[in-house]
């Protein structure tokens, strides 16, 4: 059976229906064929599923496709506008910071949450914010070199 | 990892609604808080069946199967719309934190200080960020798990659990709430409306956690420590220090008050009531670490979170 769905990805508004058992994660790759959402674990603890609800990241593995309704979600494709990268993209790319890539969805909506409340974290912050999301090809520190730098829209560079 | 059981999902907008309707299937429905335990349990019916087919180590499987339940509801009732169950509100005498309210509002919020930290400690270190952002303490308190962070902190800073049903309200004490390893006192037809503590003054808590990952990792030994102090004297009247990860339950540990009350709070004090502690502790080998050890870090972390305990508190009479 299924059930009427009206949410928000990526500003654009979907009036749908899904069956309850599709989580968020299966919704936005299998409906909405964004995939850069990635499926890791399927149980939480890996942080590639990271999506932002309502501008904060949740494991999109662990939330049902039908609790969005009425929110707003953000993937990794709603991140750039068009072909203009953030600057969270852009200072990822320049850091080195991508390796692989299955964590980087995550890793830059994780951080792009952080920023956006803590414009300057330390390092120490941007590791705890990172916490949820496991990497296995970088060691992490390039990952939080290019949050810590990155140069935002009106040219400071952090 | 999918949920291949099919289900009914219902969103009721009021707490009477979610009642009824839990009144109505009683065990055969699931309540959605967070999701973050439910919606693992409901996709282990998958993980189930994949092993199944590949025919993996089915001793092995069926083991870990004992500390991950399987839910096929036929029901999920979503406490999403449910305001009755949200935030948390503050008088002179008591705090009471929603069902509902999130790991990272816990984490953060204003109204938590001095001696209910503890609270906040462990809605600090649970999951990760990212789970936090969904985990409710209803969630984590009626998953029983012996090592439930804000199961161990509520249960030092002397917390009452209030359950709500169709025709029955009632209040237990935190301490007699949990049964067994995921067993609480909750009746099929009903809610946790939420937790509430005792507020007083010149009093403070902690919990501290072991664990082999600082996040993303259950207790290897959790411990959680509350006092309050005579203002003058600085002595202790009154502590509670309680345990996760090393019995059933998250467990009490009404002995270490006996250590405690009456003494001042010197490093030979609050060690020796570590030591009470580690004494009533029966932790298990599994494999996150052996029972010698736990018992041996049983002292050490009711130690270091008595230390910060009292130094919070002493922060407070100043």
């Amino acid at each position: 059976m299924k059930y009427p769905l009206k949410t928000k990805v990526n500003g654009q508004t979907y009036e749908t229906a899904v069956s309850p058992q599709t989580t968020l994660a299966e919704f936005l790759r299998d409906e909405l064929g964004l995939i850069g959402v990635k499926q890791g674990c399927g149980q939480g603890e890996c942080g590639a599923c990271t999506v932002l609800l309502d501008g904060k990241p949740v494991p999109s593995c662990l939330i049902l496709a039908v609790e969005t309704a009425e929110k707003e979600v953000v993937t990794i494709e709603g991140v750039s506008k068009g072909t203009e990268l953030h600057p969270l993209q852009k200072s990822f790319i320049e850091h080195g910071a991508i390796q692989c890539g299955f964590c980087t969805s995550g890793m830059i909506l994780t951080a792009k949450s952080l920023i956006e409340s803590n414009p300057e974290p330390d390092e120490q912050t941007i590791r705890a914010a990172l916490a949820g999301n496991l990497c296995r090809c970088t060691g992490y520190q390039k990952i939080v070199e290019a949050v810590s730098n990155v140069v935002t829209d009106n040219g400071d560079e952090k | 990892m999918k949920i291949i059981h099919p289900f009914d999902y219902e969103c009721p907008n009021t707490l009477n609604e979610a009642l009824e309707l839990l009144d109505k299937m009683g065990k055969r429905a699931s309540v959605l808080a967070g999701g973050t335990d439910l919606l693992v349990n409901m996709k282990a019916l998958s993980m189930l069946q994949l092993v199944d087919k590949a025919g993996t180590d089915q001793a092995a499987f069926k083991a870990a199967r004992r500390v991950r339940p399987i839910h096929t509801p036929d029901m999920v009732i979503s406490l999403a719309n449910i305001e009755a169950l949200q935030g948390v509100k503050k008088n002179k005498k008591r705090l009471f934190v929603g069902a509902t309210t999130t790991m990272t509002v816990l984490s953060t919020h204003p109204e938590i200080t001095d001696g209910s930290m503890a609270l906040k400690d462990a809605a600090s270190i649970m999951g990760s960020p990212i789970i936090r952002n969904r985990a409710t303490i209803g969630g984590n308190l009626v998953s029983a798990r012996p090592a439930a962070d804000t199961a161990v902190a509520a249960l030092a800073l002397g917390a009452q659990v209030e359950l709500v049903s169709k025709k029955n309200r009632q209040s237990l004490a935190l301490s007699s709430f949990f049964v067994g390893p995921g067993a609480s006192k909750r009746l099929e037809n009903e809610l946790v409306l939420g937790v509430s503590l005792p507020l007083g003054s010149d009093e403070g808590s902690a919990y501290v956690r072991l664990g082999t990952r600082k996040q993303l990792e259950i207790a290897l030994v959790g411990a959680a420590a509350w006092v309050k102090l005579e203002p003058h004297s600085k002595k202790l009247v009154d502590a509670r220090v309680s345990l996760g990860a090393v019995a059933p339950t998250p467990m009490l540990v009404d002995s270490t008050a006996d250590a405690l009350i009456g003494k001042s709070p010197t490093d030979a004090v609050l060690s020796t009531a570590a030591n009470v502690a580690r004494d009533e502790a029966t932790p298990i080998d599994d494999f996150r670490g052996s029972a010698e050890y736990r018992l041996e870090m049983v002292a050490v972390l009711v130690r270091r979170a008595l230390k910060t305990a009292v130094s919070r508190a002493k922060g407070a009479l100043s």
